[in-house]
């Protein structure tokens, strides 16, 4: 109970209720940052902060007088509400689904009670009515916006706001402090070394030529980005811009005898930084890996053959990146103009035979982008090019190589930057207009009708509104000594873990269709001890563990089995299996491979190719976790809502979409196949294999075979289960006798053995 | 929880013992042992007799278009590019269009089929050729407008996660014929929707429940592989030994847990022969392949509707097939053939084979999607000139058909009104879709429950009328 592990192990069960997650879930399943918030669990559990105070800093911590940094990471508990940034999705109704969640997490975590029928009616069986109910959301109600449009005349348009706390961190600040200086320098450098070295920018387009705006007939984004097509005929993309794209834009050529085309990328206000590129707004850039032209056939389709064009000049290009390089047939270069952002550019090309395009009407244009990072044109114009303009082209200008060097250096400097950035955490923070409360009608965001002051479920103990009324003066409602039910709920759900089973079997639900307590007196004993102990959960944990009843055997005979098969009575000890993390620390410890390191980012173990593909959100690239990181325990696995780690999910663990206060034990060959074959327990094995024989390097087979077991499990063997573990090695020893090591085949057969165990996988 | 309410002192609690927690009666624990993964699998009988034995649910991501598909709408055809009155949009609500709405008529051709005069649109030639079979409903509402919550709230009756999908409910009510096979098989094809794996969980019922996906590349069941350089032989004798260690045990310590856990790993042995077997297909011959359209060795709609066909056949309960990218906002002249190209033929396909070989009368066929699509244009520019457009996401009225397992073939359910806005006759809600389709089960969709939360929850939460009309 004193190790730092305590709190590993204990914040899963809380975590589970508080819905922590590394995502929004939803369709835009993005990840976000509140890490910090379990790490604030862990150290809490693990400096026994006294229940009430747990609570009231979760709920409230920004608004206690002059909260602290930490306090007000603990009110990520409410934050870890899914929030919706599917495009489409309106912000209100996105904000009204989190208070509701709120109010239901409430209502299971703390009250032990399922408040969730009364957002739309009086609760049927319990003494709730929906005005409690939103008494109960009017606390919840004065938050910011999480989710909000991205551009309000955009209807569908949204996008997460936050908000973040950026949190203090020693080593990163120093780091930033040194890199800030140097890219002051970098800076100054380069921008000293543009001013001897460029030449004005022309960004004039060849000026004999006529030019022909090309009028669109059709255009598509192949990765669905939506367009709207401006009045001078320029193509702006809007929305959500896929990762790469390529634009399939089909034009009527009426112009009579076109020599050439040009392509004019614009900027937009509505862009990233204006633009013209998609990506970023610091850094609009772009990178158009191809830009190719075909010839429609009278039916429409495009013709095989690209038209052919040369003499590509462009007003500016960034270093490598000339507009030649866009009609190469290579899609892995390109046309790009860093550093020059912010500003319209255009490239031009000569049709290398112009006599091609004779009775051709229509063109179909495709602009190949797939640099990544949405490194892609905002907003482009195309027109066709008449008559001879060989002559006067303009200057192609390119970045100096110098200027180029320079602002390489500096991008380098920022990247490691970006690296190092301080990290944040998502908080509640109240707006500064209070909001008006009320009911809605069943429970539908749009129809809101009379108004609601803050106020608590009439059946529990008097609230007292105070001035401020607000989420602070909940949380101290909540665990006033006269509250009923919160320590109950919290003695129970602790019992349940420790005995697998709580008192009251439906931790979530102490109401009428709840189950009766097996053990009313022993409830209420441990609940006011827990009080009276000033609610540590640490002492709590203690009595339990030291009780008699849970230092009994859990060893059930038939009669036992008939009698009472769930151990209501409780006259065995608890024999469960192990939650999905503890079984894959354990596997962890067994084989040698566990870090204990804590807290910092969430870490990726190995997972199958491909899990986290999906229609929506970002494309993340998964790449495990370098060194002893992907070694970590359980509880610093990543969540990403809508694809879990699956090895956790297949062992019952919580996709964390909502409050879960009770998690099943399920029994599945899904389980057996993960625990042999999944490399993660594979790997596991191995290195038990090589521990057994790194650890027992002289011991006979026998006393090799009994330290493997002990490791596994923690007891010694019995005879019988000594000798069908040696017959394995043997047979495994014959199997593999023409291999040049076969003990190595051997004991992993036996170390996969153990690890699969039944007994292993279980507290007893 | 109405009693007067105490001090925190010891006396106070043990007085009280218990009745501040205002419970009543003795529940029994005895309905809800704790995982029962083997026996909560066991083939068990429903309310009443069932209709179907297996469901394939076919479900298109993003929202197919029915105005371009199913539904004809001759009035919207005239008024194509009008700016829509503001009568029709009374109280509707768009997850994108703003400002002018347009009206937008369908670009493709429609003709009637089959002794039912089903309609269809040009793209879907094959499916036409068994229109007598399909069952179809016009007036489907749901209360969701954006992907991910819709989908959802299809699958589980409600519009944000942690609630059991259909496909769970089912198994939870019926086990599964197969005891080499998962009960719930779940197929993609392309990525999965915005909802991921969230679609197929088993939510707060036991992971038993859960969807497994069988996955086109690399292992078709997560980890099913021995790891490499591990023959079958070697994991044979660890499953030997590792069987007679838990025996072992459990004859020491007694707890059925464990014997459960014994034939789970059994189980699993077998999952690396069945699972093999039924995703090769070789055995197919040439006529059947080409009926579908499948090609073995590739990842596509049609080899998953043969995959679904073949593990109807091994008696898996509840097959459901995704295929993505409907969801189109723009160009739906030129994205929408193409998209109906992948799943033509080898819906029509499953159809036929199914029947041939007298299944289809046991197999319910669904297809459908999260909503529909609106008769408004979307992706016009400012002066009305149409690039390519599309439709938007549309709650109040879509299209699914069904097929098959007791389904009366040939029927038109509901009525939409001329423009394909709002219901006109027989609205149907999400919640009587599912309550029919446990109903062909033979499962009573409001006895079909599990507590958790202090509520007996169910798929229909307290809502769902079953459609007499669809059954034959």
């Amino acid at each position: 109970m004193e190790s730092p592990q305590y709190g590993d192990k204990w914040a899963r069960p809380w975590l589970d209720a508080a819905r922590y997650a590394d995502s929004h879930g939803f369709q835009r399943d993005d990840l976000h940052e509140i890490w910090a918030y379990r790490d604030w669990v862990i150290r809490a559990l693990n400096e026994d902060m006294p229940f009430d105070q747990f609570t009231i800093e979760q709920l409230a911590g920004d608004l206690l007088p002059t909260p602290t940094e930490s306090q007000l990471i603990a009110t990520g508990f409410n934050r870890c509400a899914p929030c919706n940034v599917e495009a489409g999705t309106d912000p209100e109704e996105n904000r009204f689904n989190q208070i509701v969640d709120r109010v239901n997490t409430l209502g299971y975590a703390w009250l032990g009670t399922s408040l969730e029928c009364a957002q739309c009616h009086d609760h049927k069986y319990d003494p709730f009515s929906q005005k409690d109910y939103y008494g109960l959301f009017a606390f919840f109600n004065q938050t910011e916006l999480e989710a909000d449009r991205t551009n309000p005349k955009v209807p569908g348009s949204i996008k997460f706001k936050g908000p973040y706390m950026a949190i203090k961190d020693d080593t990163t600040q120093l780091q930033e402090v040194e890199l800030e200086s140097k890219i002051a320098a970098a800076k100054t450098r380069l921008a000293s070394a543009t001013k001897r070295l460029s030449k004005p920018n022309s960004a004039s387009p060849p000026k004999v030529a006529q030019q022909i705006v090309l009028k669109i007939a059709d255009f598509e984004s192949v990765n669905g980005a939506s367009h709207e097509v401006l009045e001078d005929n320029s193509i702006l993309l809007h929305e959500d811009a896929p990762d790469t794209d390529t634009y399939v834009v089909t034009v009527a050529l009426e112009a009579t005898k076109p020599t050439g085309i040009l392509l004019d990328v614009l900027t937009h206000p509505s862009l990233p930084g204006n633009g013209p590129g998609r990506g970023d707004a610091k850094r609009p850039n772009f990178v158009l890996h191809e830009f190719e032209v075909y010839a429609l056939d009278s039916s429409g389709q495009p013709k095989s053959d690209k038209i052919k064009l040369v003499d590509a000049v462009a007003d500016f290009s960034q270093n490598n990146f000339l507009p030649e390089k866009a009609v190469d047939g290579d899609d892995k270069t390109g046309w790009a103009i860093n550093p020059e952002f912010f500003k319209n550019h255009w490239a031009a090309y000569r049709f290398a035979d112009p006599g091609s395009l004779e009775g051709v009407t229509h063109l179909q244009l495709r602009l190949v982008q797939n640099f990544g990072g949405a490194r892609t044109i905002g907003r482009f114009k195309l027109s066709a090019l008449v008559g001879d303009y060989s002559k006067a082209m303009p200057a192609n200008q390119v970045e100096d190589p110098r200027l180029a060097k320079l602002r390489e250096q500096l991008e380098g400097l920022e990247k490691q930057r970006a690296k190092v950035e301080k990290p944040k955490t998502l908080v509640m923070r109240e707006i500064e207009q209070p909001r008006m409360s009320t009911m809605f009608s069943r429970g539908d965001y749009r129809n809101p009708t009379e108004k609601v002051e803050p106020h608590t479920p009439k059946i529990l103990h008097p609230y007292q509104a105070d001035s401020t009324n607000n989420r602070l003066s909940l949380a101290k409602w909540l665990v006033s000594p006269e509250n009923p039910l919160v320590a109950r709920v919290i003695a129970n759900r602790m019992w349940g873990e420790v005995f697998g089973t709580g008192l009251v079997s439906t931790p979530e639900d102490f109401g009428l269709k709840g189950e009766a307590p097996s053990h009313p007196e022993l409830l209420d004993w441990l609940a006011a001890d827990f009080v009276e102990n000033g609610w540590s959960q640490k002492k709590l944990l203690r009595l339990m563990l030291t009780s008699r009843t849970y230092r009994q055997s859990s060893k059930m005979t038939a009669e036992q089995l008939e009698r009472d098969p769930n151990n209501v009575s409780l006259a065995r000890g608890p024999r469960f299996r192990l939650p999905a993390e503890l079984i894959r620390d354990n596997a962890l410890a067994i084989s040698g491979l566990i870090s204990l390191k804590q807290f910092g980012p969430p870490i990726r173990p190995p997972q199958p190719d491909g899990l986290w593909k999906k229609v929506g959100g970002q494309n993340y690239d998964y790449q495990v976790s370098p060194g002893e990181q992907q070694y970590r325990r359980g509880v610093y696995v990543v969540l990403k809502r809508m694809s879990p780690y699956p090895s956790f999910i297949t062992f019952d663990a919580s996709a964390r979409l909502a409050c879960r206060v009770k998690r099943g034990r399920s029994n599945t060959p899904l389980q057996a196949l993960t625990l042999l074959n999944d490399p993660v327990y594979v790997e596991a094995a191995e290195a038990l294999a090589g521990r057994i024989q790194k650890d027992r390097p002289k011991g006979t087979i026998d006393e090799q075979l009994r330290y493997a077991f002990q490791l596994a499990v923690a007891r010694t063997p019995e005879e019988r289960e000594v000798s069908a573990l040696k017959s394995l090695f043997q047979l495994e020893m014959d199997a593999h006798a023409s291999d040049t090591k076969p003990e190595a085949s051997a004991w992993f057969a036996v170390a996969s053995t153990l690890m699969n165990l039944d007994e292993t996988i279980t507290k007893e | 929880m109405n009693q007067p309410l105490f001090a925190h002192n010891r006396r106070g609690f043990l007085n009280r013992s218990g009745l501040s927690l205002g419970l009543a009666g003795l529940g029994t624990l005895l309905h809800q042992s704790q995982s029962n993964g083997d026996s909560a699998l066991k083939a068990h009988a429903g309310h009443f007799a069932p209709r179907a034995k297996s469901v394939i649910y076919l479900h298109m991501i993003g929202a197919p278009s029915q105005l371009d598909l199913f539904e004809p709408k001759p009035e919207l055809n005239k008024r194509d590019n009008e700016v829509c009155p503001d009568s029709l949009l009374d109280g509707r609500k768009f997850a994108f269009i703003g400002g002018e709405m347009r009206l937008s008529g369908s670009r493709f051709k429609f003709s009637q089929h089959g002794q039912s005069g089903h309609y269809f649109s040009e793209n879907l030639p094959h499916l036409a050729k068994v229109a007598d079979e399909l069952c179809f409903v016009r007036s489907l509402h749901t209360e969701e407008i954006n992907h991910a919550p819709a989908q959802i709230f299809l699958h589980s009756g409600f519009g944000r996660g942690g609630r059991p999908s259909f496909g769970s409910w089912v198994t939870y009510g019926l086990g599964s014929e197969n005891e080499d096979l998962p009960a719930y098989v779940v197929l993609l094809s392309g990525p999965p929707g915005g909802a991921g794996s969230s679609l197929y969980s088993s939510g707060f019922l036991p992971s038993v429940h859960q969807g497994v996906q069988f996955r086109s590349e690399g292992d078709s069941v997560l980890y099913l592989s021995n790891p490499k350089g591990h023959s079958s032989e070697s994991r044979r004798r660890v499953l030997d030994t590792l069987g007679a260690l838990n025996q072992s045990h459990l004859s020491d310590v007694g707890d059925p847990e464990i014997a459960t856990r014994i034939s789970q790993y059994e189980m699993s042995y077998r999952m690396q022969t069945s699972v093999p077997e039924l995703m090769d297909l070789k055995d197919e011959s040439e006529d059947t392949l080409k009926l579908y359209g499948a090609k073995p060795g590739k990842a596509s709609f049609a080899n998953n509707c043969l995959l679904a066909r073949r593990l109807v056949e091994r008696g898996v309960r509840m097959i459901e097939l995704y295929d993505s990218d409907w969801d189109m906002h723009n160009n739906i002249a030129k994205r929408l053939p193409t998209k109906c190209a992948d799943i033509d033929q080898a819906t029509a396909g499953l159809i036929t084979d199914l029947k041939q070989r007298g299944l289809l009368n046991e197999t319910l066929i669904i297809w459908g999607s999260e909503f529909g699509r609106t008769p408004l244009a979307q992706g016009i520019d400012g002066t009305g000139n149409k690039t390519s457009p599309g439709r938007d996401h549309h709650k109040d009225a879509f299209t699914v058909w069904l097929a098959g397992g007791g389904i009366r073939g040939g029927v038109s359910y509901g009525k939409t009104d001329e423009f394909g806005f709002g219901v006109a006759e027989n609205p149907v809600h999400v919640h009587d879709l599912n309550a029919t389709v446990l109903h062909l089960l033979g499962l009573d969709h409001e006895r079909l429950t599990y507590k958790y939360q202090g509520r007996e929850f169910r798929l229909t939460d307290v809502a769902g009328t079953v459609m007499h009309d669809w059954i034959g």
